[in-house]
């Protein structure tokens, strides 16, 4: 049991060393540079509040036009980034891997904390900020946006392990990964509700884990119970990826040396 | 105690399975600095790319006891856009090595001066390896990988580095591969030779040597 623990004690002294790291190579040399993911994700918001807006769109009981926005996006970036920055966090990392204390575990690990400690300050900003420009910003629910931002961020991290992995064996999965990424920002529900779009389209749906994860979330901005979501279905699919990622990660380190 | 058990490497390539370490076993005592000799592309860097963990055995055992360094000369985990001093506090941070004691080290022995506040693209391949020297030396290692002892610095620098090795000879040994019999006699008490997969081991430096050089004459074989 010690062993484990001592173990489990190194590794996370190199996790944060690795996250320390990546604050500054992440963000660039400039303090402003910690400003572009707000800026972003706030632009991107803006786009399709002016769209819903135009189109004449009300946002579901109990939430407001940006909860509801915030509700999609903050999901979709926590999980894209994860998946996305993973693919290339040990390919690209490779010459770390000759101190024998840093692992692509670690790599993958640090890549995907920091994305979520900052996607979650982006989402503290944007709340604020919206509460501030006199939206109503409700949470009577903030468990359930706990649970539906932890289980994204690990959804991230064990698909994130799977296509790193993918990647490291076969390296078109680089390619097809974005495209699959650009796929679900347009089926998951960011800028619509997945609860009020068409039977047919429901069912299809219902599959994406990521469209019950943003619906989870407003749940906990509006109170209400979306019968769309299924917990027992998005729990087990995030935990099966996360195991098949682990597995497939530890299997493709023989790859790392072939070039 | 260094030892390797049954190691074997191979690589995977467009031309078949390479093998580059074929069942090498072996032990390093603490204390007797170790030569290895093989000519080019005999596997000696993948040797210690083994030894220090880099990279994993296609199968067998590396067994350590005591902190093994990187292989010195190596400074490819710098990141570019990062200065040499938050360089140093990253390796200082996954070694657990105290940061400022080490700063100070590498201050005085790298001599790198302002340098350190800039970022490690600027600087040139020989800083490089002067920051990655200094830090392998302010670190406490018990063994030192040294993959051809002579690629760091200019000539006042290489001094200084064997002046180091000298100095801290009783708590560090080397390890050095090299395909320069010279380098193996300067710093090694015994040595061995590496060659087709195969590591042959001698008590003494010069029989080690003797044996490269009639290797060396002999025409190469092509694998």
């Amino acid at each position: 049991m010690n062993g484990i623990r001592t173990a489990a004690k190194n590794q996370a002294i190199v996790v944060w060393a690795l996250m320390l790291r990546e604050t500054k190579t992440l963000f660039g040399r400039h303090k402003l540079g910690y400003l572009w993911a707000p800026i972003q994700v706030a632009y991107n918001i803006a786009i399709f509040w002016v769209i819903r807006d135009l189109a004449g769109f009300q946002p579901p009981p109990g939430l407001s036009t940006a909860t509801f926005l915030i509700g999609g996006f903050i999901p979709f970036y926590l999980f894209s980034e994860a998946v996305g920055g993973n693919l290339n966090a040990v390919g690209g990392n490779r010459a770390l891997l000759t101190y024998p204390q840093v692992l692509p575990l670690d790599l993958l690990a640090a890549r995907t904390l920091l994305n979520g400690a900052m996607y979650l300050c982006v989402m503290l900003i944007l709340l604020i900020a919206a509460y501030g420009l006199g939206y109503r910003v409700t949470a009577p629910n903030p468990e359930l946006i706990l649970a539906a931002l932890s289980l994204t961020l690990l959804l991230g991290f064990g698909l994130g392990c799977l296509c790193s992995a993918l990647n490291l064996m076969w390296p078109t999965t680089g390619r097809i990964v974005p495209m699959v990424v650009r796929l679900l920002f347009y089926v998951s529900g960011l800028f619509f509700s997945v609860e009020a779009s068409p039977a047919y389209l429901k069912n299809i749906l219902f599959y994406n884990p990521l469209s019950h994860l943003i619906e989870w979330l407003r749940d906990g901005f509006s109170g209400y119970a979306s019968p769309f979501v299924d917990p027992p279905y998005v729990v087990g699919f995030t935990l099966a990826a996360t195991a098949l990622g682990l597995l497939l990660e530890r299997y493709s380190r023989r790859y790392l040396d072939r070039i | 105690m260094l030892q390797l058990v049954n190691l074997c490497k191979q690589y995977r390539t467009t031309k078949g399975v390479k093998t580059v370490l074929d069942d090498v076993t072996a032990s390093f005592p603490p204390g007797r600095n170790m030569g290895i000799l093989g000519r080019n592309g005999a596997g000696k860097s993948t040797l210690l790319q083994l030894i220090g963990g880099a990279e994993l055995p296609t199968s067998g055992k590396v067994l350590r006891q005591g902190r093994v360094s990187w292989p010195i000369g190596f400074s490819g985990g710098f990141h570019g856009s990062l200065t040499g001093r938050e360089n140093l506090r990253f390796i200082c941070r996954i070694y657990k090595a105290d940061i400022q004691k080490v700063t100070a080290f590498v201050e005085e022995f790298a001599e790198l001066g302002d340098y350190m506040e800039m970022p490690v693209n600027s600087y040139s391949s020989g800083m490089k390896g002067k920051l990655a020297f200094g830090l392998s030396m302010a670190i406490d290692f018990d063994y030192y990988l040294i993959d051809e002892v002579t690629a760091v610095g200019d000539a006042s620098f290489q001094r200084k580095s064997k002046e180091e090795f000298r100095r801290r000879k009783d708590r560090s040994t080397l390890l050095v591969v090299s395909h320069s019999a010279n380098t193996i006699r300067e710093h090694c008490d015994a040595a061995a030779v590496l060659e087709e997969g195969r590591l042959i081991p001698f008590d003494d430096v010069g029989s080690a040597i003797h044996h490269y050089e009639s290797l060396m004459s002999a025409p190469q074989r092509c694998q």
